[in-house]
């Protein structure tokens, strides 16, 4: 029974090797031409690798580069927010986001969070979905070594330093893996999206007749509110509220 | 007692000097007047006032006034102040006129003057004033000329809508030679948006010969006006009054000379339309549409532009025409919705229309600059444009085509937005972005994410599956030492008890140090075992403790002086202790422990 097990599991991981040396390779070259400045090159052979379902926080940044590179803002700031949003503490991307967003052409004063929100999303964004999964097994792991000091050394002090480890490890654990949850969902929803034609309008109700109430430009960031068929209920920092059509915006 | 009679007297002479102060006298300098007569009139006030009211002069000429003149006097001590305000007026008509009193306020307090009355008589003939003035000269003159020069209006229509043109036309009749015309009075036309198309004074005047009432007169339209209604109600179109110089006959001639040739004398006549009233008709409320801004009349319009497709930061010229008869000159620029993005200057407006007698008719242009500033679709939507239709007395509503922009990324939009930025920001913009990443890279199947994998939830299972193990294991161990320590402690006494016999014997043997060594390890191994304290952890302090930690520290106080003595005699034989009773101690020690257990 294990050694079937054992049998799976390395066949499983022998397949996905080969699959990566693949992916590697065509990662490789795609990078051989940014270096060469061929960017629409690179941008199609990274579109690929994303399409057959690869993730990679530094797939999308180098993306995101090359889109920047041919000035194309708003591609290029869609795919440094799904950077982002798979490794929070990729630096580079918030980095290049950063002079990505002084190229486009809304300014939205935003409402400052609250503090303990923005606590909140510090911690939050610490680690990815995968590093806070990590976590919870290391802790798991420490507070089996904290139990079983507890339960094996005879002195006093050791027994209880190892029971206060454990106990800790293990709240520390569960914390991890609801972070690890969060994380997950934030993954796998859509929860902003930018603009990705030159010049859109913001109606006041998902139909194309309804009134207009503003003009957004391309690359601005949206907060998705809602989705009914083919619109998004989307707010602005600012505070204002509207549905656009889905089309023309990439979902982060 | 003096002091108030003194205040007593000085209040009582001011309120007499200002019971007496006010005087606000009327005065006229004739008391009868010829017509034409110069007089005047002034009002005398002996102190200072204000809020002056004349009485009213309507059926005098004011030939000047008011005048002011202020004096002062003082007589014996007694200031008097007056102040005159005079008009100088001229008699029109004939009888007994009343002047009604003038009013002033002083110290809040309004004072009036009497009514005055003047007899105004018919000049006479010969009269210094007649000559001097040559108004009823021209009056009475004027009365007789009235018959020979006059002006007649004509309106085109009598009622009309808000907005609707009417035409005016004045008609001058004469029988006279006329020269030099000078507008007296310029019809004001109140009420109405006018434009001249005709003047006496810019335009060539033809004659024609026409009869009015039994005579025929030399007639010529001398001023045509086109008018549009700005408000409604009963509105009135303004007299044109004229002034000419006009030849005329002696009626009585000053010579034989003049008797045979006729004599003729240059004379100013004043010829005066009379005020024509006109009913304006406000526009139905009715089906009035919301964009209607006034337009009365037939119209029609278009929405063009110089061009469909375009790079941003690119002009185009829109142009709305609005074509057709009405009230155009009063069509203001309309707000075409442009879509947001859009920089839309103040547009021009061309008039390419001409008004006659029919109104104007033609082209309104209105021209708009846009610039679009960013690329993208855009369009404008179709303008609607509402107007009032005189024939069928209804509003319309017309609609013009829409216009579709493509708009391309310019050049030079960048650098445009970028001027937006706060300075600090332009500074990061001279940076380059950050290499991408080719080393260390990890790319993921979607499938691949240890979170939510086999994976991660065997090795939580695991740990779990560990520590539960590690429990069981530990609950094992530890039922397997206490049996052992319950086998020891039970075991304790009875090795206590034969290691004792055993000193006893060693005692009897007289052999000291075993004696007392095996009293030491007596002690020692019932206590080990007592407590289940391991071997290698055996030592005095450690026994003394745990006994201490048992509660019985006199127990152990006891145990520590046998446990000394007995380590004092084995190494240091000569010490006076007696072997006898340290072993009578130690089988106390332990009796005590047991019983101590026991209880």
């Amino acid at each position: 029974m294990r050694n079937l097990i054992y049998f799976l599991l390395l066949s499983i991981w022998n397949l996905n090797l080969m699959a990566e040396e693949k992916v590697m390779q065509e990662f490789t070259e795609a990078n051989r031409y940014y270096e060469n400045a061929q960017y629409d090159s690179a941008v199609l052979i990274y579109n690929s690798l994303l399409e057959a379902e690869y993730l990679s926080s530094d797939l999308h940044y180098n993306l995101a580069n090359a889109y920047y590179k041919k000035n194309q803002i708003a591609p290029a700031i869609l795919h440094y927010e799904k950077a982002l949003k798979i490794d929070p503490n990729n630096e580079d991307a918030a980095y290049n986001l950063k002079l990505a967003e002084e190229k486009t052409i809304d300014r939205i004063e935003s409402i400052p969070e609250l503090f303990i929100y923005r606590w909140w999303k510090t911690v939050f964004n610490l680690f990815g979905v995968d590093q806070w999964a990590k976590l919870v097994f290391a802790f798991l792991l420490l507070s089996v070594l904290g139990f079983s000091a507890y339960l094996f050394i005879q002195k006093l002090t050791f027994r209880k330093i190892g029971f206060y480890l454990a106990l800790t490890s293990i709240c520390i654990s569960l914390f991890a893996w609801f972070m690890a949850s969060r994380q997950n969902q934030y993954l796998n929803k859509v929860q902003f999206a930018i603009v990705m034609e030159p010049t859109v309008n913001i109606n006041s109700s998902p139909s194309a007749g309804s009134s207009k109430l503003f003009v957004l430009h391309e690359g601005t960031k949206l907060k998705v509110e809602e989705e009914k068929e083919d619109w998004y209920k989307v707010s602005l920092p600012n505070g204002n509220e509207g549905w656009i059509k889905k089309s023309l915006v990439g979902e982060i | 007692m003096k002091r108030i009679l003194l205040s007593i007297l000085l209040l009582s002479f001011c309120a007499s000097t200002l019971a007496a102060a006010v005087k606000f006298e009327a005065k006229l300098s004739h008391q009868k007047v010829e017509v034409g007569q110069r007089f005047q009139i002034s009002f005398t006030l002996n102190s200072s006032g204000g809020n002056f009211t004349p009485p009213s002069f309507e059926k005098f000429r004011v030939l000047g006034g008011p005048n002011q003149s202020s004096s002062t006097q003082i007589i014996n001590g007694n200031v008097s102040r007056s102040f005159t305000l005079s008009y100088i007026l001229q008699a029109t008509e004939e009888g007994t006129i009343a002047i009604g009193p003038a009013s002033i306020q002083v110290d809040g307090e309004t004072y009036k003057t009497k009514p005055q009355e003047i007899e105004v008589v018919a000049a006479s003939a010969n009269s210094a004033n007649a000559q001097r003035n040559r108004q009823p000269q021209r009056t009475q003159n004027g009365e007789e000329l009235s018959k020979e020069v006059f002006i007649r209006a004509f309106v085109d229509k009598q009622e009309a809508y808000l907005g609707e043109k009417i035409t005016v036309t004045y008609k001058l009749y004469t029988r006279l030679r006329l020269a030099n015309p000078q507008m007296e009075a310029m019809p004001a036309l109140s009420g109405f948006w006018h434009q001249e198309l005709r003047s006496i004074f810019k335009d060539e005047i033809a004659f024609k010969q026409e009869r009015f009432g039994d005579r025929v007169y030399d007639v010529a339209e001398i001023q045509q006006n086109v008018l549009y209604p700005q408000r409604s109600g009963e509105l009135v179109v303004d007299p044109l009054k004229l002034k000419f110089i006009a030849t005329v006959q002696r009626r009585r001639a000053r010579s034989i000379y003049e008797q045979m040739f006729g004599s003729y004398e240059r004379k100013e006549v004043i010829a005066a339309s009379k005020p024509i009233k006109v009913k304006v008709k406000a526009l139905p409320l009715q089906n009035k549409p919301d964009n209607f801004t006034g337009a009365v009349g037939e119209f029609n319009a278009k929405l063009l532009a110089n061009k469909e497709s375009l790079k941003s930061n690119e002009a185009i010229d829109v142009q709305l025409v609005i074509e057709g008869q009405g009230n155009l000159p009063l069509l203001a620029a309309p707000e075409l919705s442009f879509p947001p993005d859009f920089e839309v200057y103040d547009p021009e407006t061309e008039n390419n229309f001409k008004t006659n007698y029919n109104g104007s008719s033609g082209q309104k242009i209105f021209n708009y600059l846009v610039i679009p500033r960013h690329a993208g679709d855009y369009e404008i939507e179709p303008f609607e444009f509402s107007y009032f239709d005189l024939k069928t007395k209804q509003y319309k509503t017309i609609s013009t085509k829409g216009l579709n922009f493509e708009v391309a990324r310019g050049a030079d939009e960048e650098s445009l937005v970028y001027r937006s930025n706060r300075k600090q920001e332009v500074a990061l913009l001279d940076n380059d972005i950050r290499f991408i990443h080719t080393n260390g890279v990890k790319i993921l199947a979607l499938n691949e994410f240890f979170y939510g994998s086999a994976a991660f939830y065997a090795s939580i299972i695991c740990s779990i599956g560990l520590i539960l193990l590690l429990w069981l294991v530990s609950k094992k161990h530890r039922e397997k030492q206490s049996n052992q320590s319950a086998l020891r402690r039970s075991r304790a006494t009875k090795m206590a008890k034969k290691r004792l016999a055993k000193a006893k014997k060693y005692l009897d043997q007289n052999e000291r140090t075993a004696f007392y060594e095996e009293i030491s390890e007596a002690l020692f191994g019932y206590y080990a075992d007592k407590y289940s304290i391991e071997k290698a952890e055996l030592s005095q302090e450690r026994i003394i403790e745990t006994l201490q930690e048992d509660g019985l520290s006199e127990l152990s106080e006891e145990l520590k002086a046998t446990l000394d003595a007995a380590e004092m005699a084995r190494f240091a034989p000569s010490a006076a202790i007696e072997p006898a009773s340290l072993y009578e101690k130690a089988m106390h020690l332990i009796q005590n422990s047991e019983n101590r257990k026991a209880s």
